[in-house]
């Protein structure tokens, strides 16, 4: 029953990543496989599954920081090492390192990293944006961790990339600064045309954002539309031992 | 107090302490940023290996000195990121491997006396062949900083993030290896393998107790890597302790008075 796949969206050519029949395998465990699907252009895509169902690998399979044992993936037709030559993707890891916390880094610098030529104007935007102009010259240490998730979040679109990728973003903020966030990358998505990949756990907030779900247990269990994807047939097999939905209390 | 500045090795010290001190802190940064101080003290008892060769076979020991820190640091890189030795391990393997060789062909060589200038630096011991040599390595090493700052920090906070922002970690990490081992190697003879991992890291901690960003490390870093290091030459020709030691002793001074004002602030 996991290893059913829906497949509802269909592959299209010209897709800007595509991702063919990719199985990622370490120390000879199956992290990912047979993963395949296409990403079109200015696609909004949630990726939601248990722990350990591959996210957060299938994000660095896309970046190109891992590479699958079996299978490709393309971006604008190319491998993601040769895209990253020309153009960034954002991203936003799960965890970093807590090392740079024992270092004064400001937030502004932080930001001003995430961009190879300095362009104040990016700069300012990105910071704006999430609302981190007035903490610029703080310390990343003397901030609490919503605050220095926003940094990181400005650091990743500070470029206004094409690819945006975020893993767990909503981790440690609180409601209020999440609903600004997802009001973000719907700008972002919308007026920037950014393609967004969202890895989350936060599945009731992203159902509603989304424009489409793919829900990822080691394979792919299907992909689609939200209000198609998010019915308790298909989480069953995503959570069996949990009720993933309130909605008949 | 003039005649200080009419010896020749006095003036050979003073144009060496001037391009390494600002260098080295800066190094030091990045190391703090990766938690890799240690590869500091791995390629500066490698530094010892080269110097004691050099002693033995009576040859250039700055030019064995690079060669030598290099072949190591791209080794030790290499093994690094292929995964083949754990990082720690594979530091601690050339770090020992260093320190016995040398005393080897220290034995050997019979020419025991030049371990303390080694180990601990001296005025006296950089030629004036090799002032030419370490202003080129300074040289190389001040414009590799101008042209790849941003992207070193960048590897140094995240390893994915540098990636996904198009950056080409294998050669970068390389490079920087490279670079870190030129910097010691030019650094080693004045401060000695025991203490040139001092001059690169003890500057940007004291700077990091006290400032506010990582420009203003990076800055009181080299100044107090400057003032430790010219108030060392005075201190070595006035005491007659090894320069080393000497810059050394200033730089804890530092430390300790910036830990004291975090403390109080």
């Amino acid at each position: 029953m996991a290893d059913e796949k829906l497949r509802i969206l269909p592959s299209k050519k010209g897709s800007l990543i595509s991702i063919s029949h990719v199985t990622y395998i370490t120390n000879g465990v199956k992290i990912l496989e047979d993963i395949d699907f296409q990403i079109d252009e200015g696609c909004y895509l949630g990726i939601i599954g248990p722990n350990g169902a591959g996210k957060t690998t299938l994000l660095k399979l896309i970046l190109g920081i891992i590479r699958p044992n079996r299978g490709k993936i393309l971006i604008q037709g190319v491998e993601p090492e040769e895209y990253l030559k020309y153009e960034p993707i954002g991203y936003l890891p799960q965890r970093i390192s807590q090392t740079i916390y024992e270092v004064p880094i400001t937030v502004e610098e932080l930001v001003r990293i995430g961009i190879e030529k300095f362009k104040k104007d990016n700069i300012e935007w990105a910071m704006d944006l999430f609302k981190i102009s007035n903490i610029r010259k703080k310390c990343l240490r003397e901030l609490s961790e919503g605050e220095r998730q926003k940094a990181f979040l400005a650091r990743a679109i500070v470029s206004k990339p094409r690819i945006l990728l975020l893993d767990e973003p909503t981790t440690g903020i609180d409601p209020n600064a999440r609903d600004d966030l997802l009001v973000i990358l719907e700008t972002l998505n919308k007026d920037f045309s950014m393609t967004i990949l969202v890895v989350t756990h936060d599945i009731a907030t992203f159902a509603h954002e989304s424009k489409c779900i793919l829900c990822l247990n080691k394979r792919m269990v299907c992909l689609g539309e939200p209000q198609r994807i998010l019915k308790d047939e298909y989480m069953q097999m995503l959570y069996p031992e949990h009720t993933v939905f309130h909605h008949k209390l | 107090m003039i005649e200080i500045f009419e010896l020749s090795v006095i003036k050979r010290a003073f144009i060496v302490v001037s391009v390494i001190s600002p260098l080295a802190p800066l190094f030091g940064v990045f190391l703090i940023l990766r938690r890799y101080a240690f590869f500091a003290d791995t390629l500066a008892h490698v530094g010892f290996l080269a110097l004691a060769i050099s002693v033995f076979f009576n040859i250039n020991s700055l030019l064995m000195l690079i060669l030598l820190s290099i072949a190591v640091s791209v080794s030790v890189e290499h093994l690094r990121s292929k995964g083949r030795l754990p990082a720690e391990g594979s530091l601690s393997f050339f770090l020992y491997a260093g320190v016995a060789l040398s005393v080897l062909f220290i034995t050997f060589s019979g020419k025991t006396g030049s371990v303390m200038s080694i180990l601990f630096g001296s005025l006296s011991t950089v030629t004036k062949e090799d002032i030419y040599t370490i202003l080129a390595g300074a040289c190389i090493c001040l414009l590799f900083l101008v042209k790849y700052y941003k992207k070193i920090i960048s590897l140094c906070i995240d390893e994915d993030l540098a990636h996904a922002a198009g950056i080409n970690l294998s050669f970068l990490k390389i490079i920087v290896a490279v670079m870190i081992a030129l910097c010691i190697s030019i650094s080693i003879k004045t401060m000695g393998a025991l203490l040139i991992g001092a001059l690169m890291i003890i500057p940007p901690l004291s700077a990091m107790q006290i400032a506010k960003s990582l420009r203003a490390t990076a800055v009181l870093s080299i100044i107090f890597s400057i003032f430790s290091s010219y108030a060392g030459i005075f201190l070595s020709y006035y005491l007659g302790i090894p320069l080393g030691a000497a810059i050394s002793v200033i730089l804890i001074a530092i430390f300790i008075f910036s830990f004291i004002v975090k403390v109080v602030r």
